[in-house]
């Protein structure tokens, strides 16, 4: 019925059509997934500070700058007077410094900018995280290696439904370097592990015992809270499954 | 089937696979300084104060504002005395550490210990710590353990951590009162213990790898 040539040319256009169509809809699938367009983003802060150097080398802990983490739903970005408790003396003409001193001399505080950032209407709790003994690095991935800070999960409700479900499966469970309370001295040995979760089972021995009783697909209300303070002190509580329901992160 | 067609679906399958591995391999390939893509921003960014945010409505851009004058906190005080000042707050704190010793208490000391004390003293007390070792002060002045600082009183040393003395900051803002109260008891055993091994400052330091341990216990 047809020439050879349109026949040919019907054929390629169907074939190439259904390529376009394919990798279209790839693209669009996971090209808008938050571990794309979200995961990696690294700007460049006003200061240039590296995580790597505090972290790693000198061990400085987490709470050490972002204090009140553990009581606060916000983790506080320190301000510029954490800075210069040591900066007044170390390293106190170095020229990468001088926009601390400014802020410092002037009260003008840092522009820091924001890598990672919730939508205004979920709700994140940094404290009941916390005080569940689960680590920073299950959010922020590993902190002590980074000069510059990139957002390393993606931070979608995906994933903090997939972490809520299956806790022994994403939880890093408390380490030394991130000053996490867990309620006992620490073990013995504790200096040649600061990286290293402290007690590594935690997560996996735990979080199966305490799941909510009350309707296991929607289940909020847990049971067995133990108080939030003990004489003022934030008492840890054990790591469990999360709640699933919407209020839980949305209100 | 020609081999035109052959390398067409060669290219796109190989390009299909890198892809695919690329994103659900979890590795991180792709940095970028830009802010993350908002393809529908929805309500993701809404118009109301953050905290440590800006807010063009305040001549600073400051969202957080200093408490109005003549109020209170609802939780916590401000530290009253200022650095130096130390025979008030001895007065002042005259009863001692109102901690009870607990397990529970010097395991919060020794948190609190770790993670605001140990940069510039080190986790034993001996005042060589890795910032300190960075050209931060004298270790003598910063040795917890000598013999000197072992006769502090306990207000002396709490008035110490919450108002700072010589180089060091004051940490009253970073560290509650009651946190401060377990530090206290946690340094008295960090110096208990060192005084019952003998050791006293820089030989403490040399040794500290295992006689840290002794002292967690």
């Amino acid at each position: 019925m047809f020439s050879q040539r349109v026949d040919r040319i019907l054929k390629a256009s169907i074939l190439g059509g259904g390529a376009v169509l394919t990798v279209g809809a790839l693209v669009l699938y996971f090209g808008m997934r938050n571990d794309v367009t979200d995961v990696g983003y690294r700007p460049q802060q006003p200061v240039p500070f590296s995580h790597k150097l505090h972290v790693g080398e000198l061990q400085i802990h987490c709470q050490y700058c972002h204090a009140g983490v553990e009581v606060s739903e916000h983790s506080p970005v320190p301000t510029t007077s954490t800075c210069m408790g040591c900066h007044i003396v170390i390293k106190a003409e170095s020229p990468k410094l001088q926009l601390v001193r400014d802020s410092w001399e002037k009260g003008i505080p840092i522009q820091w900018r924001r890598v990672h950032k919730l939508p205004d209407y979920v709700h994140f709790n940094h404290s009941r995280h916390i005080r569940a003994q689960i680590d920073c690095q299950s959010c922020h991935g590993n902190v002590e290696i980074q000069g510059v800070i990139a957002q390393n999960k993606p931070l979608s409700m995906g994933w903090c439904l997939e972490c809520h479900r299956h806790p022994e499966k994403n939880i890093v469970a408390a380490r030394p370097i991130s000053g996490i309370f867990t309620g006992e001295q620490l073990p013995e040995n504790y200096r040649e592990h600061l990286f290293e979760p402290i007690n590594s089972n935690l997560v996996q021995g735990v979080a199966l015992r305490v799941r909510p009783i009350s309707s296991p697909q929607f289940g909020a209300w847990e049971t067995d809270v133990p108080t939030p303070t003990v004489a003022g002190i934030p008492h840890p509580k054990l790591p469990g499954y999360g709640p699933e329901n919407c209020s839980a992160c949305h209100y | 089937m020609s081999t035109a067609w052959k390398i067409i679906i060669g290219v796109l399958l190989a390009a299909l696979a890198t892809f695919t591995i690329g994103v659900l391999s979890g590795r991180i390939w792709w940095f970028s300084e830009e802010p993350p893509l908002m393809i529908i921003p929805d309500m993701d960014d809404q118009f109301h104060l953050k905290p440590q945010g800006e807010a063009r409505f305040f001549a600073d851009n400051r969202a957080q504002r200093y408490p109005v004058e003549g109020t209170l906190p609802r939780q916590g005080r401000s530290y009253p005395f200022a650095m130096g000042d130390v025979d008030s707050a001895e007065k002042y704190f005259a009863a001692g550490n109102p901690l009870p010793k607990t397990e529970f208490v010097l395991a919060r000391g020794q948190n609190r210990f770790n993670t605001f004390c140990s940069p510039c003293h080190n986790y034993t007390g001996t005042g060589d710590g890795l910032v300190q070792r960075r050209g931060f002060g004298n270790q003598e002045t910063m040795n917890l353990i000598r013999q000197a600082a072992r006769e502090y009183s306990d207000a002396k040393i709490f008035h110490v951590i919450s108002a700072g003395q010589n180089i060091m900051p004051a940490y009253a803002d970073r560290i509650s009162e009651t946190d401060r109260w377990a530090i206290v008891h946690y340094v008295r055993q960090l110096q208990s213990k060192a005084a019952a091994g003998g050791l006293s400052g820089a030989s403490a330091s040399t040794a500290n790898g295992s006689t840290t341990s002794k002292s967690m216990q």
